[in-house]
């Protein structure tokens, strides 16, 4: 039976009048097209092919600041990327790797095609204009769609009033290069140590390069060390891609391993290595007993421990024969670690209570370095990410020089961190530097000396600063020529999220970074999801993401180079950085716009594939890395910008471009003892006169004039010249109340905040697939958690005076008792009624305290915790 | 025999659809609330639902009749709703899209979007905004019912039971295959709204209405005899 046409039977109702006024009905829709249908063409689509057979793979950006770099490729149909797969352009080998990207990496399509994409531009629904309206409502108020043209304009006026008003320095933020132009007259700054900690600014004081990164071999000749000391790195999580693997072929070959840290990580698991155990913060005081023990050890004749050649011709300060000529203190550093100055010698003794390390530990570590062994002596960033350790860099070049580990094959002495790790030197191909993007002439987003506004906020410092109004302006590691602290006013009234950074996730003490962020009268977000600082802010703009974008050149570790393509058209109405910021500087009416923003991203990209180049054969220069003919450079005109003034003419290179298009990775082909070895110091060894170093004298600075003088200048510590013992800020010591006597604190226990293999920072963390995969867990001792009644598993609250976060417990007899793990770049997700984080966030709970030269402390910090419902 | 009949039901057919695309598809304006609150509205969806159905939309729409009489800002809450369901810029409760629901990562841009986009083809459409948004969204996946029931409509109104037939199958494939697979999980996870003022439950009638719609598909086609 017609059960619905017999309900309508039964109704009587009339034909012509239903059918009238069923249609009657289009009073109620909008103009508008947005999530309609629009009829099409027969030929308008018949190119459109979505057989999923006949899709292409196209080589597709991993663009992240994860520590690595990798090849990723995006099987497309009618621009849906279906599938992801990594590097299979050669035959994997140990010395012609194939770049395989990590389970970040292999999510990204997840990352990129999340339904929680920023879609619109949005604004706040209780901010107002040139005030800010209710301010208190920030991070839980209502939104509003807007237009780009409403809010390029809201944007310009809010820039425009606070300038006028308030002048440049109102304005805080990074990533606009508009605003650090002359015309504009820049911005407040915020220097961060972030990644580098102390070796942003001691490390090329002492004679490290890089902020800390450089300064090791290459990965060929890691293979001839015998000892690889590691302190404080963890590549296995932080450094994805090839430098696990570099490591793992130096164990083939037969090195053994150390791990120095508070945890038995995962890189130290996966290479069998000793674990030396040193408490947070504590790396200074093991390595000072360590040196003791090299002294005291060291018979030239019977037990030549210490490489004195290499002391007396390339280093400053060991002892008082060999001080520095702008040396202005009677003082060195083998009679400090004799305890010639305080009475007290740095023995084993003395540092296994402060840093937890057993005596034995540290007599094997002595021993371990002596000179005739090949040792790599390698540090990763995190033991400098933590206050007051600015001797760190010095330190642990001190002690590679003592066992003269730099300038010989097998020996080095460097930073294993970022996608440098475990193959240092500089690249065999790379872009002919000016960025990712290669667009000459652009005025640099970071530097506080290009800046105008010249004020400069350090990291840890800056909410504080928007709070009070005051602030400490010290240059930090970025040379603003600041010869002293000046204590300033500063009257922050725009905070501009300018780059997809999510700030305020990733600067320490994001509690109060939330308060500064309800104190001001605008801010500005741009991002690809509702990050920490888009739900705190006023109008949020949706940014594409790389696979959205004309494509990139990406360098990674030295001997590839990516080109990633677009993937898939703009998703709804998100623009790139470079877009939006063309728009703003356009709409400010800027003179310098079209100079500021020259080309559009597409002719940029071939700016930058044109300069891509490689070394020659005999490592003796570089040449092209791409041919280009005269079509190449028509075509590309064809499909970005006809009229581009770009001056790239037909050059011969290695490939064509189309078989790097095709590959989307070129990698230097190497071989055992070919012509591309690196190994870092080596000149300098050979003739330090002739290859000074970056410190003030051209040698490695054990004792360092110009690092006591730039740091006590700032004034925030009190710093010797040579590597000294200094109880950090929130370190082990200031777990006690009562340290003399041994009474612990009230948050007594040392949390370090590790980089995790779920996130890049914060990158991922919403990514459901990475969700599931990685618990995010706190870690702790079994011993502490008995002590609580912790479980595996259960929920833990954990605290400290500046706020509170919840984590799941997992227990591990991998850390040292007293200390806690909360891996870093959770996001802060603050429930309203009762101030706890339930995102895991390390920084929400980190003290917005800066130490000497203004490091992130992000391994400093002190917290108690406790069973959530107990 | 069912000439009056079916003619109303297609009518009837279109008119629910064209206002459930609207309702997920645009920002609301009072005139879509006073027409989904009318009396016409009511008739309709009488042919479509049960009586025991009816009764909890008719309380919410008694009720958004009571407060457009009172002139109370009850549109300024729907819109608020409307942009935390469907636009964001928060965490969406439950993102409107097809592809969200049948695969485990919350994703848009999937496989079964351009399973999608290919029965959008064989009817020579796409969505406007192609290729930037994701074709499974549920305003144009109902657009496209929609316009396939205003094809309904002009075919049998020149008697081409032929094209009425594939249409009406058409119709029901897309259905089975598309908007029943989701609407009701759909329908679920909008309740973790942090409102309930209109589109929780409009997900839910939308729900009872695309089932009922299939039935009334399936009863249609076993009349149409070629």
């Amino acid at each position: 039976m017609p059960k619905f046409l017999d309900k309508i039977k039964n109704k009587n109702i009339d034909r012509q009048r239903f059918i009238k006024i069923a249609a009657s009905i289009s009073a109620i829709t909008t103009s508008e097209t947005e999530n309609t249908l629009k009829n099409v063409e027969e030929d308008t689509h018949s190119d459109i092919d979505l057989n999923t057979e006949n899709g292409k793979w196209i080589p597709a950006d991993c663009w992240h600041n994860c520590g690595g770099r990798c090849a990723l490729s995006a099987y497309v149909v009618d621009g849906i990327p279906l599938r992801v797969k990594t590097d299979d352009t050669r035959i994997d080998t140990p010395d012609n790797p194939q770049q395989r990207a990590c389970v970040r990496g292999r999510s990204q399509k997840y990352h990129v095609l999340n339904s929680d994409r920023l879609k619109y531009p949005m604004k706040r629904k209780n901010w107002s204009p040139k005030g800010g309206g209710n301010k208190e409502l920030r991070g839980c108020d209502e939104w509003e769609r807007i237009s780009w043209d409403e809010a390029i304009s809201y944007i310009v006026d809010e820039l425009n009033h606070a300038k006028t008003n308030y002048g440049n320095a109102s304005i805080i933020g990074a990533g606009s290069a508009f605003l650090n132009s002359d015309e504009w007259g820049g911005f407040t700054t915020i220097s961060d140590t972030s990644s580098w900690g102390s070796f942003a600014y001691v490390g090329a004081m002492v004679g490290i390069p890089g902020n800390g990164f450089g300064g090791s071999n290459c990965r060929m000749d890691l293979r001839r060390s015998e000892t690889i000391i590691l302190i404080g790195c963890n590549p296995a999580w932080s450094a994805l891609g090839n430098p696990t693997y570099n490591f793992y072929q130096a164990k083939q070959a037969g090195a053994s391993f150390i791990y120095v840290g508070p945890t038995f990580n995962y890189s130290a698991d996966t290479f069998g290595a000793r674990w030396i155990r040193v408490r947070p913060a504590q790396d200074i005081t093991l390595l000072l007993a360590v040196a003791y023990t090299m002294i005291i050890e060291d018979d030239p004749v019977n037990n030549p421990i210490i490489d004195w050649d290499f002391l007396n011709r390339c280093t400053y300060g060991f002892d008082a024969e060999h001080m520095p000529p702008d040396a202005e203190l009677g003082e060195n550093f083998k009679d400090y670690i004799l305890g010639k100055y305080d009475g007290q010698p740095k023995t084993p003794e003395w540092a296994t209570e402060i840093c937890g390390t057993p005596i034995e530990d540290i007599h094997f570590l002595a021993r371990e370095l002596r000179k005739s062994k090949k040792v790599a002596l390698l540090w990763g960033c995190a033991p400098a990410r933590s206050n007051d350790v600015e001797d760190f860099p010095q330190i642990v070049i001190t002690l590679g020089a003592m066992g003269g580990h730099l300038g010989k094959p097998g020996h080095a002495t460097g930073g294993a961190v970022h996608n440098g790790s475990g193959n240092g030197g500089s690249s065999t191909v790379r872009l002919a530097g000016g960025g990712d993007i290669g667009v000459p002439g652009r005025p640099s987003i970071w530097l506080p000396e290009l800046n105008a506004a010249r004020e400069c906020i350090a990291a840890p410092e800056v909410w504080d600063a928007i709070i009070t109004g005051r602030y400490k302006r010290a240059d930090t590691f970025r040379h603003l020529g600041i010869e002293s602290i000046e204590e300033r006013d500063i009257d922050i009234r725009v905070i501009w999220h300018g780059g997809n950074h999510n700030l305020l996730n990733n600067v320490v003490g994001a509690a109060k970074g939330i308060e500064a962020h309800r104190k001001v009268d605008f801010v500005m977000t741009r991002a690809l999801f509702f990050n920490a600082c888009a739900q705190y802010s006023d109008i949020v703009l949706p940014l594409t993401s790389a696979w959205e974008r004309p494509g990139a050149i990406r360098t990674g570790n030295r001997d590839a180079v990516f080109y990633p393509q677009q993937i898939m058209e703009r998703v709804y109405e998100c623009k790139s950085d470079y877009e939006i910021d063309e728009m703003i500087a356009h709409a400010l009416g800027m003179k310098t716009a079209s100079e500021l923003y020259p080309m559009n991203e597409g002719m940029q990209l071939f700016n930058a594939v044109a300069r891509c180049t490689v070394r020659n054969d005999t490592n003796t220069g570089t040449e092209p890395l791409v041919t280009i003919t005269a079509s190449d450079i028509q075509e590309w005109r064809n499909k970005y910008d006809k009229h581009c003034d770009i001056k790239i003419s037909p050059q011969k290179g290695r490939i064509t471009l189309e078989e790097f298009s095709k590959a989307g990775v070129f990698q230097l082909e190497r071989h055992e003892n070919d012509n591309f070895y690196h190994i870092h110091y080596q000149e300098f060894r050979e003739d330090p006169k002739a290859n000074p170093l970056t410190t003030a004298t051209g040698k490695i600075e054990i004792y360092s004039q110009t690092k006591a003088d730039v740091l006590n200048a700032m004034g925030r510590s009190v710093i010797k010249p040579y590597p000294t013992y200094r109880p950090a800020l929130h370190g082990y010591e200031d777990s006690f109340s009562d340290w003399k006597n041994r009474v612990k604190g009230l948050y007594p226990y040392q949390m370090t905040t590790p980089h995790y293999q779920k996130r890049a920072h914060t990158v991922f963390d919403n990514v459901l697939a990475m969700q599931k995969a990685f618990a995010s867990p706190c870690y702790l001792n079994p011993q502490d958690a008995a002590e609580k009644g912790i479980a595996d598993g259960d929920i833990v609250l954990i605290y400290n005076e500046y706020a509170k976060t919840l984590r799941p417990a997992c227990l591990s007899e991998r850390l040292m008792p007293g200390t806690i793990e909360i891996s870093h770049g959770g996001w802060t997700a603050v429930d309203p009624n009762t101030g706890i984080d339930h995102g895991g966030s390390a920084n929400y709970i980190s003290a917005p305290i800066a130490t000497g030269m203004g490091i992130s402390g992000y391994n400093t910090q002190l917290v108690n915790f406790k069973k959530l419902d107990s | 025999m069912y000439d009056n009949e079916i003619a109303i039901i297609l009518a009837g057919r279109s008119y629910i659809y064209k206002i459930l695309k609207q309702v997920f598809g645009h920002e609301p304006n009072l005139q879509l609330l006073k027409t989904i609150t009318g009396k016409f509205t009511e008739e309709v969806m009488e042919i479509f639902l049960k009586e025991d159905q009816l009764i909890s939309y008719n309380e919410l729409f008694a009720q958004i009749k009571q407060a457009i009489i009172d002139n109370e800002d009850l549109l300024e809450r729907i819109k608020s709703e409307y942009v935390y369901l469907m636009l964001g810029p928060n965490k969406l409760p439950a993102p409107p899209w097809e592809s969200v629901y049948i695969n485990k990562e919350r994703v848009i841009f999937q496989q079964s979007t351009l399973k999608v986009r290919q029965a959008y083809l064989e009817y020579q459409l796409l969505p406007a905004e192609y290729p930037h948004v994701a074709d499974d969204h549920i305003a144009i996946e109902l657009d496209f019912m929609f316009r396939l029931g205003q094809l309904c409509q002009e075919s049998f109104e020149k008697e081409d039971m032929q094209r009425l037939k594939k249409l009406l199958s058409d119709q029901k494939n897309f259905l089975g295959n598309h908007l029943l697979v989701w609407i009701n999980d759909f329908s679920i996870e909008i309740k973790e709204s942090q409102t309930h003022y209109f589109y929780p439950q409009m997900a839910s009638l939308t729900a009872d209405i695309l089932h009922s719609d299939h039935d009334v598909i399936k009863e249609l086609l076993s009349l149409i005899n070629v």
